[in-house]
């Protein structure tokens, strides 16, 4: 545990350092005041309006970049340490494998999630300070979809950092896959699918799977009043589920595919050549 | 310490390591020496644990693939490329020192004496620094650790004449029961340092004699 704990303490000291994270800084941070300097908060849209209208926003451009952020900055952790040398170095220390694996999974963890719940809460903070009306329901859900959503990516990260030999093998499959899953959200290639008859089921089972789309039905379309951006398949989804059956699926189950291929990733990791 | 039987290993169509069988004893000191791609790196890999082999290879009596964390204690290593360590030296020195129970101040003592000035250089980032810096600062961590094993890749590849004379120096102030692993290019180079040298090519021992 000691291992592990100095392990995460040295992945979070070395992610300060790096420059994907200060841009991820500049990109997640701004993001909220941007949107504050862009009188978000005063405007209405969806039934939104306040800081609920602004988290609504921040969340909905997350969607898209938060997975892909996470996906870059974590994807070249295993396969760049072992093509730099690095893990030699420290593995080469009375370090166990799991602890450097894990530890590393945790440092990253934070480095990630630290960021994004900072903005949520300094958008609520803002919002208590300047009057405005707080949706704490929201407020909760979103910093908990972060998480699990931070979990998931993560874990599919590690999993692709562990199977590839070269960094730009490793870029060019989250490239791949991140476009994939955005081109499988409700808006997009679902709305084709519905339009030429394919059945139900199989929309649905795409949905459902799509973490990006998981993501968003939770994040965008659970408290939209008017219903006006719910997607078909969004629809079918809270219509199964219904309001809390859904939450709890949205948190559970990118959490589920992280940690499945977190352990898949560490069990290559450990059966296979460190360098 | 060290027995060897067999030992191969593979990486796709190279044979890296070719059915080596050696025994070293306690307080050894070797040169290995051999061309680049000899298979001098792929054995130290090997005995940390770094990577599957074909075999027997026992470090006290211990599989290191199978007991990586009870030989690692015993061993210290000092890579041939210092890796790229986005950590400062300060942060590099206190982590090496929790992970290893080593005294910060017995790094300290050991970079000085190898011309590195840890205070000067402590907020530096570790991949800033030139190349016999780190080299110094890893080899101070190695020796801080009063290894057992003390397993060196070309350590004097980087290093000042000044510290190449402080490094031999302290080589020869190492206790008795210390193995000392060193590699090289050339024999001479070491010469007076080690007692035994073994020389490989394509991954086998052509040469092993006591000196």
């Amino acid at each position: 545990m000691k291992s592990l704990m100095l392990i995460m303490k040295m992945d979070i000291k070395e992610s300060i350092r790096a420059k994907w994270f200060h841009l991820y800084l500049i990109v997640f941070g701004g993001l909220v005041l941007l949107l504050y300097k862009l009188g978000v908060t005063e405007s209405e849209v969806m039934g939104f309006t306040g800081v609920s209208r602004l988290l609504v926003t921040y969340i909905e451009l997350s969607i898209a970049v938060l997975p892909l952020f996470i996906m870059v900055a974590t994807v070249r952790t295993i396969v760049g340490d072992k093509e730099s040398n690095v893990l030699e170095y420290y593995l080469s220390l009375p370090v166990q494998l799991k602890s450097f694996f894990w530890g590393r999974f945790a440092g990253r963890f934070f480095s990630v999630v630290i960021p994004v719940i900072a903005g949520i809460t300094s958008a609520v903070l803002w919002g208590i300070y300047s009057g405005l009306n707080v949706r704490w329901d929201i407020y909760v859900l979103y910093c908990a979809i972060v998480i699990s959503l931070s979990i998931c990516f993560l874990g599919i990260a590690f999993l692709i950092s562990t199977v590839v030999r070269r960094q730009e093998t490793a870029l060019v499959v989250v490239f791949i896959l991140w476009l994939t899953m955005l081109v499988f959200i409700d808006i997009v290639l679902i709305g084709v699918f519905i339009q030429y008859g394919l059945p139900l089921k199989i929309i649905i089972g795409i949905a459902l799977a799509n973490p990006i789309q998981v993501f968003r039905i939770a994040a965008l379309v659970l408290f939209d009043p008017r219903l006006s951006v719910m997607g078909p398949s969004a629809y079918v989804i809270l219509d199964i589920f219904g309001r809390w059956g859904y939450i709890l699926y949205a948190i559970l189950y990118p959490v589920v595919i992280g940690v499945i291929t977190a352990v898949t990733g560490f069990y290559i990791f450990r059966k296979k050549d460190i360098v | 310490m060290i027995i060897a039987q067999g030992l191969s290993k593979r990486y796709g169509q190279i044979l890296a390591l070719d059915n080596v069988s050696l025994r070293i004893r306690q307080g050894e000191r070797i040169t290995i020496i051999g061309r680049n791609g000899s298979g001098k790196t792929t054995f130290f890999r090997c005995l940390l644990g770094l990577c599957r082999y074909d075999g027997r290879l026992t470090v006290a009596g211990m599989e290191p693939c199978l007991k990586r964390g009870d030989v690692l204690k015993m061993v210290a290593y000092v890579p041939q490329i210092p890796p790229p360590l986005k950590l400062s030296v300060k942060d590099i020195i206190q982590l090496t020192s929790s992970l290893c129970d080593l005294k910060e101040s017995d790094v300290i003592g050991y970079a000085s004496a190898l011309g590195l000035d840890i205070k000067e250089n402590q907020k530096k980032q570790f991949s800033k620094l030139s190349g016999g810096m780190k080299q110094k600062l890893l080899i101070s961590i190695a020796l801080s650790r009063r290894p057992l094993i003390l397993i060196m890749d070309e350590p004097s590849a980087n290093l000042d004449p000044e510290g190449r004379s402080a490094l031999y120096s302290i080589f020869n102030e190492l206790p008795d029961d210390t193995t000392l692993l060193l590699s090289s290019h050339r024999a001479d180079e070491l010469k007076g340092l080690t007692t035994r040298v073994i020389e490989l090519d394509m991954g086998r021992i052509i040469k092993d004699e006591e000196l």
